[in-house]
């Protein structure tokens, strides 16, 4: 495991990074009130190298605000030639992203969360 | 940007009750109605908005409870429960722990209201196998035919997460409404993640649903965020429904139901009440106007008065207009007695039908306001002792339900609400028997009708035991009387044994304006409430005597002594008549007694806007406001029901007096002539 950006004991947000890929890894609610925080940590995911894993392993809950902040990242990683994976995925998290239609956008990968050990991650 | 949702929790709070009163007269509707589609689609829209409400502000408790009410309420309407009395019952004590609840929570207490039980109760009933082939006809959408697809395209404003919104809460519950054909996010608006505003949103949305009930039921899940929102929906047969453009028919049929959510706003009743009071400086400065005018002489008087007549009367019209704002109808606080009849009927093995009429009849919010205890009171007694038991009843020949006729009527100038029952009527004996034990009235003494009607609102009277029995309300016959004083009302009753009785309460219109007549006393006007007058009179010679010495005087009218106050020595006036034949007698009615008050000059009758003086100078004894004249000049508005109890202290005292100067002399009341 490499670096791990964290300012506090308790943070719902952080990126991890090896140098060959980012990790941005969600906790608990992600709303409106993390988005600037959550933004800020898509931007340094997206200023690293490689591709991108978004973990939700302990992610509970996505709303919109969040959501269109993963959507972004996503945009403008596809647009750079770079991955963009979701890991981990709560099937509750995955009702709600099919209910408001954006299931496929962030089509998780169950497999790969297991390869690298999603739910252990954070 | 911060925004503070709390200015949004009022309106929820509001329309939470507006509601959970749809759902209470639902659900009553019910019993009698039985599986009626419409119905039980009106009490689950209601529950439902005040979920969808109270899951965008974080009211968890309320959520949870309208949660498990919408699901009982849904199996009801889909046929796969059974509208039974129990149910209702059960339906109707989740209201009431749900109208708490809210109420709670409007005081930040929501903890302290417990709705496991409840909430128990109704999960219970949801886990009974559902009924073999029940209605699905419940079912049927009701505004667009089953075959027929919902198309929402929800576009939220950029400042849709700044208040607080949750778009995916939305959004599942306009997956629950029907079948999901199609849900797509539009993500072109989205910027680079650089330029994107964490707090801005950028996404919109298109559904595509089938078996929608209703629009109606969609517009009210956006019902909070309407104003935060563009929202287009358009319902399409089925076969056409992959055409990108709605079909003109359905847009027609959307027509009205925008055309009806614009004809009202809510409005903070503090604007009204600004506007009202605007217009009553309005009115104020056009009189001094008009007063100016009328002394004026020479070239050009006749236009000035000519347009003068035209301002007045746009100002009154316009008064007008203004004051029917709040105007509200007499059916928000009636609406709440089909529950109390039903209530109170079951507890006692009665059976009662309410009756209500002229619930359109418009009354002022302060007015309705201070309406419902005095009528829930009176109604609550025509129950509990006007209505027989039902054996009772057909052994008087009557039919075995007794009936209430709550109604609303306007009648010269004033709104009438009458509450009168087919019961047994007022027991003129037993009141009679309980005042005279209560040393109220002398065992021989003769009462008319009026008299031992009046009886009832005396404060005082133990009507415990004869007329006014409500167990817990706390209020009394005096009471009501009381709200109803306060409201410049009069209450008048009238009953025949064994066929019923009635209460008839008259009130103005408005708090904020008064049908007056002015007087004048010394220097100074003073204006009593027009309904409180009986008649103003010169006083004959002889007519004014003066008992205790001096001390008190009765005004004789038609061989009838009324006490008489002077206005001058009351309130200290300088200047005034001092020969009573000079002046003139205002005979005044309270608590149905007369009483007189002598006055220099009875200057005419006008309607008045009443400034409240406790507002902007101290409560004043006998005083209940004050208005601004013509002339500029301030004039007092008088508390007839205050001056009646001074009058009635006086009439004590001298009674009392008149009684120890029999026993000491053995002679008749000390009464003298008025020297003129």
């Amino acid at each position: 495991m490499g670096t791990c950006r964290t300012d506090g004991s308790v943070q719902p947000l952080r990126v991890e990074t090896d140098g060959q890929q980012q990790r941005l890894c969600l906790e608990g609610v992600v709303n409106a009130a993390q988005a600037r925080r959550l933004r800020e940590e898509a931007l340094v995911a997206l200023a690293g190298a490689g591709p991108v894993t978004v973990d939700l392993a302990r992610a509970e809950y996505l709303d919109g605000a969040a959501m269109q902040v993963l959507l972004a990242l996503h945009m403008e990683l596809v647009a750079r030639g770079r991955a963009f994976k979701v890991v981990a995925m709560a099937p509750s998290v995955e009702d709600t992203l099919r209910v408001v239609g954006l299931a496929e956008a962030f089509a998780a990968d169950p497999r790969t969360a297991l390869e690298s050990g999603g739910g252990e991650l954070s | 940007m911060k925004v503070d949702l709390k200015r949004f929790h009022e309106t929820f709070f509001e329309e939470a009750f507006e509601h959970l009163a749809t759902m209470e007269a639902g659900l009553l509707e019910l019993e009698t109605r039985g599986d009626d589609a419409e119905l039980l689609n009106t009490i689950f829209r209601a529950a439902h908005s005040i979920k969808g409400g109270s899951g965008s502000f974080g009211f968890t408790e309320i959520a949870r409870l309208t949660h498990v009410l919408e699901n009982v309420l849904d199996r009801l309407r889909g046929g796969r429960l059974a509208t039974e009395p129990a149910l209702t019952a059960l339906l109707l004590k989740a209201t009431d722990l749900l109208r708490d609840l809210v109420e709670a929570t409007r005081s930040e207490q929501a903890g302290t209201v417990p709705i496991d039980e409840t909430v128990a109760a109704l999960e219970a009933t949801l886990s009974v196998e559902p009924a073999a082939a029940g209605p699905a006809s419940a079912r049927a959408p009701a505004g667009a035919g089953p075959g027929a697809v919902c198309e929402i395209s929800f576009r939220p404003h950029a400042g849709f997460f700044r208040q607080g919104q949750d778009v995916f809460l939305l959004l599942q519950e306009v997956a629950e409404l029907g079948e999901v054909l199609e849900a797509k996010c539009d993500r072109s608006r989205l910027p680079a993640l650089e330029a994107l505003d964490p707090e801005a949103c950028y996404l919109s949305w298109t559904y595509r649903l089938r078996g929608v009930t209703s629009e109606a039921a969609v517009r009210d899940i956006f019902m909070f965020v309407e104003d935060a929102c563009d929202l287009m929906i358009t319902t399409v047969a089925e076969t056409t429904a992959s055409s990108s453009a709605a079909a003109p028919a359905s847009a027609g049929a959307l027509a009205p139901k925008r055309q009806a959510d614009a004809s009202s706003i809510r409005v903070p009743t503090e604007k009204v009440d600004a506007l009202i009071n605007l217009v009553g400086e309005l009115v104020i400065a056009q009189a001094m106007v008009s007063q100016v005018a009328s002394g004026m002489t020479g070239e050009g008087l006749i236009q000035i008065q000519e347009a003068l007549g035209m301002v007045v009367r746009s100002t009154r019209d316009l008064q007008e207009r203004v004051m029917s704002i709040r105007m509200l109808p007499v059916g928000s606080v009636f609406n709440r007695f089909p529950r109390t009849v039903h209530d109170l009927a079951l507890s006692l093995g009665k059976h009662v039908r309410l009756e209500i009429s002229g619930a359109d009849t418009e009354l002022d919010k302060s007015v309705i306001e201070r309406l419902g205890d005095p009528l829930t009171h009176l109604i609550r007694n025509s129950v509990d002792h006007g209505i027989e038991s039902p054996e009772e009843r057909v052994r008087c020949g009557k039919p075995e339900e007794g009936v209430v006729h709550l109604r609303a009527f306007h009648e010269g100038g004033s709104v009438v609400i009458e509450i009168a029952d087919d019961g047994k009527g007022l027991d003129r004996e037993r009141i009679r028997q309980k005042a005279v034990a209560q040393g109220l009235v002398r065992a021989d003494a003769v009462l008319a009708d009026e008299d031992i009607h009046a009886l009832l609102f005396r404060p005082g009277f133990s009507t415990a035991t004869v007329v006014t029995d409500v167990s817990g309300r706390g209020v009394g016959m005096d009471v009501v009387k009381r709200n109803v004083d306060a409201l410049n009302g009069a209450i008048i009753v009238s009953s025949v044994a064994g066929q019923g009785s009635r209460f008839r309460i008259r009130l103005p219109l408005t708090l904020a304006i008064l049908d007056g007549l002015s007087i004048q006393v010394g220097r100074e006007i003073f204006i009593f409430p027009l309904l409180a007058i009986a008649q103003s009179v010169r006083p004959a010679p002889g007519a004014i005597k003066t008992v205790l010495g001096g001390r008190g005087e009765i005004f004789v009218l038609r061989g009838e002594q009324v006490p008489l106050l002077r206005l001058d020595r009351l309130l200290g006036i300088a200047g005034a008549v001092t020969d009573p034949y000079q002046g003139i007698v205002v005979v005044l009615e309270s608590d149905s007694c007369r009483f007189g008050v002598l006055v220099d000059d009875v200057l005419g009758q006008s309607q008045v806007v009443i400034k409240s003086l406790e507002q902007n100078y101290r409560k004043v004894d006998a005083v209940m406001g004050a208005t601004i004249m013509g002339d500029g000049r301030v004039a007092l508005i008088m508390d007839v029901v205050e001056l009646h109890r001074i009058a009635v202290r006086r009439q004590d005292e001298t009674e009392a007096a008149a009684a120890e100067a029999d026993a000491e002399t053995g002679a008749e009341a000390v009464v003298t002539a008025s020297v003129p």
